[in-house]
């Protein structure tokens, strides 16, 4: 057996290569894709490099966007001002109303009510780095613990959810998006906040899921949102409809969703990470309602 | 060729494929550079170098975009050994063999991803692999025909005439 493997050097090389692979695979997938105190290190490094290749391209881009994009800035700049036109129209209308929100105000603070979302602070963060390989969805951050950023914190951006933090070091912080297979999303219909249901990526840039009623009246273009039932605060657009059907095995209604968020080319997000002082469930346990189940 | 030179594509590679991946993308597909690096080398010069450099790389790209260690260095060393055995029977330097080798390879090494995936990590559509390939195929080609005509002439005096041996 000795003698076959000094007979035989590159097989036994490749051979030895391909068990060490198979060991690392099996204890990643113990692990769940934590890194390890190394793994990390090597993050760390790998990201200041990234940083500035990324930042370098992002400029590069935009440039050229610029340059042969020209007319469609224009028209999108004039569609821009059109829109600010109409705002400024519509903030008179609500000054008058006014007024009447500041008594609202101070009637929640007079009940000791505070919004969950009220708790949370947007940390803004540009991506460095991109899984090109598009099963993952894994993407690299340039914001860590340093800036407050945890495991698990919620990632968003201007069109909706994006995903959640999966592993965090001191300046970086790897995101899995809400596509990736493995992640599983509660959601509610914005048209009717009763309808919940169960939403998971289908390895192909879409989301399908299922509804907890089978009975729920669901439309093709219902806007989901995440329901608040788990990592994800409640009230983040996740997408919308595209295919309602039924399964006859499981007897539910299933539903396709075209995520909000263009997930081939995102630039920047925005993390929420918990206000100095307030914790998410100091907020929720402050809450008091009345006719809620405490004054029962 | 030294290590040294095959360390500095490959990081080149590596850089550009994660830090540009949104930009390089046609159709919303994105290149694999580090796979298209480690089938030339393994083509054009000795395949120890695609060897070692592609699972260094390939578990990089696992450890920054993945959730299972060692996928892409399985699937680029299974690529790489394809190359290997094509060169013992195919070892003219030409466009034509440029072309075979990166069907081969890339086909190679997304169906090991594919089954790797499969078996460890759950279910990931056959046919979403596949749709990528299209694309894929094409984009790799063209890398690999930039790289090779920017690297023929340092390569072989008589490219049409050298014959190399495989692993």
């Amino acid at each position: 057996m000795r003698g076959f493997f000094q007979e035989h050097t590159r097989l036994t090389i490749v051979l030895s290569t391909v068990l060490v692979l198979l060991i690392l695979m099996v204890a990643s997938y113990a692990r769940h894709g934590s890194n390890s105190l190394l793994g990390n290190a090597i993050e760390k490094g790998l990201v200041f490099l990234q940083e500035p290749v990324s930042q370098a391209g992002d400029g590069l881009a935009n440039t050229l966007r610029g340059v042969f994009q020209f007319r469609s800035i224009l028209a999108e700049n004039q569609e821009l001002l059109e829109e600010n036109e109409a705002l400024q129209r519509e903030l008179v209308l609500q000054s008058l109303k006014a007024e009447e929100l500041s008594e609202l105000q101070a009637l929640s603070e007079g009940l000791s009510y505070v919004s969950r979302l009220e708790s949370y602070d947007y940390l803004a963060a540009d991506v460095v780095a991109m899984d090109a390989s598009d099963w993952f969805s894994v993407f690299t951050i340039n914001a860590g613990t340093d800036r407050g950023v945890k495991e698990d914190s919620t990632v968003i951006n201007g069109d909706g959810l994006v995903g959640r933090v999966l592993s965090v070091g001191t300046d970086w912080a790897k995101v899995i998006s809400i596509i990736d297979e493995s992640n599983n999303i509660s959601f509610k219909v914005y048209r009717d906040m009763s309808i919940l249901g169960i939403l998971s990526g289908t390895g192909a840039g879409m989301l399908e899921g299922y509804l907890l009623d089978p009975d729920a009246s669901i439309i093709e273009g219902d806007v989901l949102i995440t329901s608040g039932m788990e990592i994800y605060p409640e009230g983040v657009v996740i997408g919308t409809v595209t295919s309602i059907t039924w399964d006859n095995d499981a007897l539910l209604k299933r539903v396709e969703v075209e995520p909000g968020v263009f997930f081939r080319n995102i630039q920047k997000v925005a993390v929420l990470t918990e206000k100095s002082g307030v914790s998410v469930e100091e907020a929720a346990g402050e809450s008091r309602e009345p006719g809620g189940e405490d004054e029962i | 060729m030294k290590y040294r030179y095959a360390f500095l594509f490959f990081s080149a590679a590596f850089l550009f494929q994660s830090a540009l991946a949104g930009h390089l993308a046609v159709f919303g597909v994105a290149p694999n550079l580090v796979l298209c690096t480690a089938l030339l080398f393994a083509f054009l010069y000795d395949v120890k170098y695609a060897f070692v450099m592609g699972v260094v790389f390939g578990l990089l790209l696992d450890l920054c975009f993945s959730q299972l260690a060692g996928a892409a260095s399985l699937s680029c060393l299974a690529a790489v050994l394809a190359v290997s055995l094509l060169k013992r029977s195919w070892a003219r330097d030409s466009f034509l063999s440029l072309f075979i080798v990166c069907i081969a390879g890339t086909g190679c090494y997304y169906l090991a991803y594919w089954l790797i995936l499969f078996a460890a990590a759950g279910y990931y559509p056959f046919l979403s692999m596949a749709a990528l390939l299209p694309v894929l195929l094409p984009y790799h080609f063209t890398v690999m025909v930039l790289f090779y005509l920017a690297e023929r002439r340092s390569s072989a005096r008589h490219p049409q005439d050298r014959y190399i041996r495989g692993v």
